[in-house]
């Protein structure tokens, strides 16, 4: 499925595991996976210590398969270096060579992926502009933000332009500019026909890049497929919303009143209300009128559900049943 | 990140290097450049510089507080004693655990090892690569340390020529570049491979190797030591407490020997490397 230069030739899948594992003596990193990722951008969702980094690590050939296989544009990555001719990788891990430049950084990168000196610059260049860090180039990568350093791991992964892009968490870290631009790229690729995987535990991050999402937890895969099927899941359950507010008593009496909250609990100590609401989306359209015109004032507004452990709650109940 | 440009604008740039053996030469000098530029002119370098230093303070100190008048014993001899106490025993040593332990150990526990195990770069040309900018630091350190100890001794003899010919400066660079060369791999191979690589290798260095003049004498040639020792001119007939005993291997034997156990031991470290998760903690904790 490769061709010579190391760019993925065919049209088979660019990456595919099957009954894919990983343990770390007792621990399980990642539980019979079995997957197919397409060409486009892949988002794979999961709360911290679900095994999205431990699954991308193998996809990487960073790491061994305890069991099962998995491979990269056919070729099993695990021992291979010439998978990395057309994957680019973009650990979590916040560490460089902290004493060296942005620019020169991403050229010994270059070079040591066998590019001459003079395409190496070139390369470099081009890779600092997409990432947006061109005034940057020259500073020493000790004295870059936590965004700009995310920017640069970008970077390297993209300068030999590779068809596979793994990205682990990374927008973490970036501004909300860093992150738009972040994602506005990270979509480009898809558009271009790459295979992108990126990670997150964020809903929304993931939503803005892209459909198809794997959701990920305690090493096994949950669910796959279209992100809005997993809204919709989170639809079929009542959102709580947690409001505190100076006049707790009143604002309860006026939600029971509406069809979409299915509960409203009032807590004994600071003001704070717990309510359950089938449409979260109507209930929040409503939710500002009530407030304006009775003069509440509105301490904190929350959502708990809101959070991507909440639609992992309910996919391992969906599961269940 | 302004305007998106991505693999569109990359296609019209150069590629990587077509023919593998001049790509394998390219991506083996961005190695040693690499390692370079980090370890070997890292902020280690300016404790590894005063312990090279060390042999020449102490050159200047005899020098000075010897007057020849005072029964000052020949300047060859001193240098002989104290080129086998300081450089073999003390700072080739030190400076070999320091450099030869941080090539890829350094790497590890930086996690920046990620970042060459995700170039398409065979594992050979990595360890090559960091071993060769290794060979070239340390062995110019150690040897512009030698040739400044050895012109101040000689400069303490009247008769200089002489001295050059007890002493041949060649030779002793031999034996602290062999013994840097030949050490540095063991050591590469114990960063490369173990959590703690400074304690393996100061455990290797100064619990086995001085345990040396107790040995059994067929024990004694499983030390590295013993080869460097077999080098180091008219050692064997100085004597002294921390003298080699045994009988010397052949030097030809001995040097022969050095660059095998280099040899094997930068396997070991391809090896180790190609066969090593070289994952974190944290990622082994999820």
């Amino acid at each position: 499925m490769t061709s010579e230069s190391g760019k993925l030739a065919g049209a088979g899948v660019p990456i595919e595991a099957v009954d894919l594992s990983k343990w770390y003596g007792e621990v399980i990193g990642v539980n019979k996976i079995s997957l197919s990722v397409r060409p486009g951008v892949t988002g794979l969702l999961g709360p911290n210590g679900a095994g999205k980094t431990t699954l991308l690590n193998l996809i990487a050939g960073q790491l061994k398969p305890s069991q099962g296989q998995v491979r990269v544009g056919g070729i099993r990555p695990w021992g291979s270096y010439s998978v990395h001719r057309f994957l680019g990788y973009c650990p979590d891990i916040d560490t460089f060579y902290r004493r060296m430049t942005g620019i020169a950084f991403l050229k010994a990168m270059l070079r040591l992926s066998g590019f001459r000196p003079k395409a190496a610059r070139q390369r470099a260049n081009a890779a600092l502009e997409t990432a947006g860090l061109v005034e940057q180039a020259n500073k020493k990568i000790g004295a870059y933000s936590k965004g700009m350093r995310q920017r640069l791991k970008l970077a390297q992964a993209i300068a030999h332009d590779p068809e596979i892009v793994l990205l682990d968490e990374p927008l973490s870290g970036m501004d909300p500019l860093g992150r738009k631009h972040a994602i506005d790229l990270i979509r480009k690729f898809g558009d271009e026909g790459k295979t992108v995987i990126v990670s997150s535990h964020i809903l929304h991050e993931i939503e803005a890049m892209t459909n198809t999402i794997v959701v990920m937890n305690n090493g096994k895969v949950l669910a796959e497929g279209n992100v809005h099927d997993v809204r919709e899941l989170l639809n079929k359950y009542p959102r709580k919303v947690h409001i505190t507010c100076d006049r707790p008593r009143f604002l309860s009496a006026r939600l029971v009143e509406w069809e979409d909250v299915v509960s409203v609990r009032l807590e004994k100590e600071g003001g704070g209300l717990l309510i359950e609401t089938i449409e979260p989306d109507t209930f929040f359209d409503r939710l500002p009128e009530v407030i304006l015109s009775n003069s509440i004032e509105v301490e904190s507004l929350t959502s708990p559900d809101d959070t991507v452990e909440a639609v992992f709650k309910y996919l391992v109940e969906e599961k269940r049943t | 990140m302004s305007e998106v440009a991505t693999s569109a604008a990359n296609r019209k740039l150069p590629g990587p290097v077509g023919n593998f053996v001049l790509r394998s030469l390219y991506q083996t000098m961005a190695a040693v450049r690499l390692t370079l530029r980090n370890v070997v002119f890292g902020k280690r370098t300016i404790l590894m510089v005063l312990l090279a230093c060390v042999p020449i303070g102490i050159a200047v100190l005899l020098r000075n507080v010897m007057p020849e008048e005072g029964g000052r014993p020949p300047s060859h001899e001193l240098f002989t004693g104290m080129f086998a106490v300081l450089y073999v025993y003390f700072v080739t040593i030190l400076v070999a655990i320091f450099y030869g332990t941080s090539l890829l150990g350094d790497e590890r526990n930086d996690r920046t090892i990620t970042f060459l195990l995700t170039r398409p770069m065979p594992r050979e040309l990595i360890v090559l690569g960091k071993f060769l900018a290794y060979a070239v630091g340390v062995v110019a350190l150690l040897v512009a340390s030698l040739a400044v100890t050895y012109s101040i001794f000689a400069g303490m003899d009247y008769d200089v020529e002489s001295f050059r010919i007890k002493v041949p400066f060649l030779m002793h660079a031999r034996v602290v570049a062999l013994a840097a060369i030949a050490y540095g791999a063991v050591f590469a191979f114990m960063g490369a491979t173990f959590k703690r690589p400074i304690i393996a290798a100061f455990a290797y260095c100064f619990v086995w190797e001085s345990i040396l003049p107790y040995l059994p004498v067929f024990l004694k040639k499983a030390t590295l030591m013993h080869y460097v020792l077999s080098l180091v001119p008219n050692w064997t007939a100085e004597g002294g407490v921390l003298a080699f005993a045994a009988e010397p291997t052949k030097p030809a034997d001995a040097v022969q020997t050095l660059l095998w156990v280099c040899a094997a031991f930068l396997v070991l470290t391809v090896v180790s490397l190609r066969t090593k998760e070289h994952t974190f903690e944290k990622e082994k904790e999820l």
